[in-house]
């Protein structure tokens, strides 16, 4: 399996089959003496801007302290929850009441909600 | 018949889907200084875009995935940022100048306002689009643009010498002004070839379950819709060229545009020209927020589909509401809409570049194309745009000083 | 002690002796004993074709852009041993850039 080519920055579907996000960042354990293991995947915004630059990694942790919206900017989904690797990442997970989907609940409750039809 | 039916529509939506704000402008534009020299670039910028179209098509169908999340998966996160935040920024101004073109289309036909009624089109604009299913949209709109048939109509009155009609066919020095004429073809190729029409070609293929059977269908349209859309603005083009040029006229604003059809149409002509442009530039207007939206939603890995509840896909719904929103409130501040529809065709091509490279490489990857990747002729075409669109992107803000708006 | 994927790519990889071997491009992974463990890591221009899964008209494009050069276009795979990630923004390897496998 190619990390880069096969996993980073692909879709990832949860059980429901519904999209969760994308793979932003991959978390490798290193060990003394045995092979690196991926240990879990990442997403969120800061993970994202920890691409970009450090100070956009800040800008984006800072950011998501004040919207206050999500627990954490970063979202860890250990590698074990991994069902499947091809185009798409499916993952064992329900992310509705998940972080990867609290902006989406947040707006549909708060904004979208006011919508008469 | 359901091919054939599906290939129908798709005619029809080139043909009331091409022309908007950008190619009515330019195009009048075009005639009025130049006559019919400037065809050819219509020409060119329609040859570029029925390949891509073509390719956004296959790419929908064989891999199901969308062309902005393939974007992301093939050349990463800090790849796509600068050129998604361009096109944001870009398609923010474009959503500004359609809203604007719907706005003067009330305003001729009824003398009010755009100020007062910007931000109330791009309100009924997100109604319909929250409300409305895809097809319903893309169908509808398009069939109301139908009317733009009356260009031909016009055209064929005014019997364009066809012998100078054939040499607008071929690219030419300009024999004077020669700044505003390059200026006028970048323009022009920024307006045909758009990249958000890239994208929302690419998320209609697949909320519309696109498949390997769909290939045919996907190239006759791409062929016959785009055509025969390009041949509505090269119709522009002779109309412009018959009224403006005689007489020494340069478009400066809208109202004078309005008048292109009145030595075909008599007292009908500027009514009917305000609700071509209105039905038009609303048609465009909704392509415009949801291609943002899609290519948004589907480079973040968000929930995106316009024929879902907007709740379920609220992130994608709150995308295309702040882009009406905001696109109504640039008109709402009085800019000329003229000069913001060059402006918005510049800046187009100068984003072009981005949005076309990688084409290069995802439609030659096996792993989404399959046995469908580009063959030479594609890839020629698609380096030759690369090509063409960065040259084009380096010499448009000299050009947009020296001979734009 | 963890480190991140997606930071570790591009990184410029130097050898034992401090020599230029390329940048991360690729980390090939593979099943053992019920886990998903780093195998190697592909570096140099080769492996950003690679990792574009690029072919055919797509490389010489990318060429023009000086990434493929001629008779370098295979990758240098180096074995997770032969990596020292202790500093992974100046990842080097422990053998001389000549003995690693392309």
């Amino acid at each position: 399996m190619k990390l880069i080519n096969d996993v980073l920055d692909k879709q990832l579907i949860d059980r429901d089959c519904r999209k969760c996000g994308r793979v932003d960042g991959i978390v490798i354990e290193l060990r003394e003496d045995e092979p690196p293991r991926v240990a879990a995947i990442e997403c969120g915004f800061a993970v994202c801007a920890r691409r970009v630059s450090e100070r956009w990694e800040r800008f984006a942790v800072v950011a998501g302290k004040r919207l206050g919206v999500r627990k954490s900017p970063r979202y860890r989904i250990a590698w074990e929850k991994v069902l499947d690797t091809g185009l798409d990442i499916d993952v064992d997970i329900d992310s509705e009441d998940a972080p990867p989907l609290a902006w989406e609940k947040w707006i549909r409750e708060h904004i979208f909600a006011k919508v008469p039809f | 018949m359901k091919n054939i039916g599906q290939v129908a529509l798709g005619v029809i939506t080139g043909i009331g889907g091409f022309l908007e704000i950008g190619t009515m402008a330019t195009s009048a534009e075009a005639g009025a200084a130049f006559r019919y020299s400037l065809i050819w670039s219509v020409v060119l910028g329609t040859i570029c875009l029925i390949f891509l179209i073509e390719m956004s098509g296959r790419h929908a169908a064989i891999s199901k995935h969308s062309l902005a999340g393939a974007v992301r998966e093939r050349f990463g996160f800090p790849f796509v940022v600068v050129p998604r935040a361009a096109e944001l920024i870009v398609n923010l101004l474009l959503l500004g100048a359609e809203i604007g073109g719907v706005c003067f289309a009330i305003k001729l036909l009824t003398g009010v306002p755009i100020q007062l009624i910007a931000i109330p089109i791009g309100i009924i604009i997100w109604i319909l689009i929250w409300l409305g299913t895809l097809d319903g949209i893309e169908y509808g709109t398009a069939a109301l643009g139908m009317l733009a048939i009356a260009f031909v109509v016009a055209a064929v009155k005014y019997h364009p010498p066809l012998h100078e009609l054939a040499r607008g066919f071929a690219p030419a020095m300009p024999h004077h002004d020669a700044a505003h004429y390059w200026f006028l073809v970048i323009s022009i190729i920024g307006a045909n070839v758009s990249p958000y029409m890239l994208y929302f070609y690419s998320s209609g293929g697949i909320e519309d379950e696109w498949d390997e059977k769909s290939l045919g269908t996907n190239r006759l349209t791409a062929i016959l819709g785009m055509g025969f859309g390009a041949a509505t603005a090269i119709t522009v083009i002779i109309c412009s060229a018959h009224v403006f040029e005689p007489l020494g006229i340069r478009i400066d604003h809208y109202e004078q545009v309005a008048f292109v059809l009145v030595p075909a149409f008599g007292k009908w002509g500027v009514p009917l020209f305000a609700i071509i442009l209105g039905v038009c530039c609303f048609g465009a207007a909704t392509e415009v927020s949801l291609a943002s939206a899609y290519s948004l939603a589907q480079s973040l890995g968000w929930n995106w589909a316009e024929d879902d509840k907007p709740q379920r896909e609220a992130r994608f719904a709150l995308t295309y509401t702040v882009m009406l929103f905001f696109g109504g409130v640039i008109m709402a501040t009085g800019i000329d809409p003229l000069k913001l529809t060059m402006l918005t065709m510049g800046l187009t091509a100068v984003v072009l570049p981005l949005a076309i490279i990688p084409f290069i490489i995802i439609m030659n990857d096996e792993k989404y194309m399959h046995e469908h990747t580009n063959g030479p002729i594609g890839n020629t075409v698609v380096v030759f745009t690369i090509v063409l669109t960065a040259i084009v992107a380096l010499v448009t803000i000299p050009l947009e000083i020296m001979g734009g708006s | 002690m963890e480190i991140r994927a997606e930071l570790l790519l591009g990184r410029q990889v130097v050898d034992v002796n401090g020599k230029h071997v390329g940048h991360i491009e690729e980390l090939i992974a593979e099943e053992r004993g019920g886990e998903t463990v780093i195998v190697e890591f592909h570096a140099g221009r080769g492996a950003m074709a690679e990792r574009m899964s690029a072919h055919g008209v797509a490389m010489i494009f990318l060429g023009i852009f000086g990434a493929r050069r001629r008779g370098s276009q295979k990758p240098y795979r180096i074995n997770w041993r032969d990596l020292d990630l202790s500093d992974p923004q100046h990842p080097r390897t422990t053998k001389p850039v000549d003995e690693l496998a392309r």
